[in-house]
């Protein structure tokens, strides 16, 4: 058996003062999901495909959309609620789940995707590590990021500006950490590509590729997840967000091989 | 007999003494309470130079921030900029005590922002208190710390580890010392942190701008 890992982070939660970030609970599910959906991971026939979900920040994100929303239907005015977060909530409802968790199991069953809730990072390790000797063809990551690396949640500081707490952090020095006891677990003869999607992620590939000599890819400058829902030429969803120039330039997606 | 003019240059040179004595006496006298909120406010700062998502990491994607005018990653630059300034402009060994001090209480605390933006933040501020007695000041109080405050200062990798005036002092202490290391070979990781300088950190050093 192949198992091809996805790695999902989650959003912060809904702030009106910052309108870059997460303003959709959805931004690092749906890109995984078209994927899915449109075989765009090109799945081998053997491969067992896992999304690992870290749990904590859907679970905080639909507590503070949900509950507003139940409010909401109490209150006449409407208080402090933001269309965006009701719409959210409310289609969730609609589809028959009871969170945002639920929704992306739901997701996962119905892709044939195999469902596997995490709540510490190092939890990401271990699943790796639980796994049959060199069966991992390939790691993905959907979520934000730094250099420092892969960023599974999102805060903001008194003044909104967006951080992550190293708490909810795989950094790109635990790769060498965990190298000795995952290098076994790894199908060093893979020719997939493991693919980090978040922004300055280049580093935390070139860390995986050297780790493993297996060929990884990320960012050099930022990604942006909201392309997806952009009009483009590039019909593959997962191309356009490596390739699509943010405000700030285009992304440098490179492979490291 | 001195002219009107000259007199009044005169009072003028007297005030401008006055206003620079007063400002100098508030730099002298800042009171520990004063010093404590200062770093507070600026440990919150520097954090986002290792945990910040708009923070440009490399000289190459702050100029990409000036090019295109980015203000989120301009502000945050700057911010940290901030930060390291107030840090550095305090009476240094005074600084060093009550920054010991927030660490020991903001690790180990309730609130998540303060164990996070402030216990982080104070923690890669140790890099400005270098010289060897700041050292030993430092060595001291780490041996005292609670094993859950220590567990965070060797398990995240830090840049205050590469200008230790005695690094063999660390070296020595990390063998012998009480922490959960995260995975075997951590201990060995930061001896080798412990062991290599500034310049040949990895990523660019956010503490050299």
């Amino acid at each position: 058996m192949e198992n091809f890992i996805v790695l999902i982070g989650g959003p912060g939660l809904f702030k009106g003062c910052d309108k870059a970030h997460d303003q959709s609970w959805t931004n690092y599910i749906v890109p995984v999901q078209l994927a899915a959906q449109k075989n765009l991971y090109h799945r081998r026939p053997k491969e067992v495909v896992h999304w690992v979900l870290y749990e904590p920040p859907y679970k905080k994100r639909w507590l503070d959309d949900s509950v507003i929303t139940a409010k909401e239907k109490k209150e006449s005015d409407g208080y402090n609620l933001h269309s965006i977060r009701k719409t959210a909530a409310d289609k969730i409802l609609a589809k028959k789940a009871f969170s945002y968790i639920d929704r992306i199991k739901q997701i996962a069953k119905s892709n044939s995707i195999t469902y596997k809730g995490i709540s510490k990072p190092s939890e990401f390790w271990q699943y790796l590590k639980s796994l049959d000797d060199k069966s991992i063809t390939r790691v993905w990551y959907s979520g934000h990021a730094s250099k420092t690396g892969l960023m599974l949640a999102l805060t903001h500081d008194t003044s909104c500006d967006a951080a992550a707490f190293p708490s909810d952090m795989v950094n790109k020095s635990d790769i060498a950490g965990n190298k000795a006891t995952l290098l076994k677990k790894i199908d060093a003869s893979s020719k997939q590509v493991s693919k980090f999607y978040g922004c300055y992620t280049a580093g935390f590939a070139q860390e995986w590729h050297k780790a493993f000599g297996i060929s990884a890819a990320g960012a050099v400058e930022k990604i942006d997840f909201g392309v997806v829902d952009r009009p483009s030429h590039i019909v593959n969803i997962m191309e356009r967000i490596e390739k699509t120039p943010t405000s700030v330039g285009k992304p440098d997606w490179t492979t490291y091989k | 007999m001195i002219g009107h003019r000259r007199f009044m240059q005169m009072i003028m040179v007297f005030f401008g003494v006055l206003v620079g004595a007063a400002a100098s006496c508030q730099t002298i006298y800042l009171d520990e309470q004063d010093i404590t909120t200062s770093l507070q406010s600026s440990f919150d700062k520097i954090y986002l130079a290792k945990y910040g998502l708009n923070y440009p990491h490399s000289k190459k994607t702050l100029s990409r921030c000036v090019k295109y005018n980015d203000t989120q990653c301009l502000n945050t630059h700057q911010k940290v900029l901030d930060g390291k300034s107030t840090i550095l402009s305090l009476p240094s060994d005074a600084a060093l005590n009550t920054t010991l001090d927030i660490i020991k209480k903001s690790c180990v605390s309730k609130d998540q922002n303060v164990a996070n933006f402030t216990c982080y933040g104070g923690i890669m501020s140790l890099y400005f208190y270098s010289t060897a007695a700041q050292d030993k000041k430092i060595i001291e109080r780490v041996k005292q710390y609670p094993r859950e405050v220590r567990n965070i200062l060797f398990n995240n990798d830090f840049f205050w580890y590469h200008n230790r005036q005695d690094n063999q002092m660390w070296i020595n202490y990390l063998s012998i010392a009480e922490v959960d290391w995260k995975y075997e070979t951590r201990r060995q990781t930061v001896v080798d942190l412990f062991l290599t300088t500034i310049e040949n950190a990895d990523n660019e050093a956010w503490v050299l701008r």
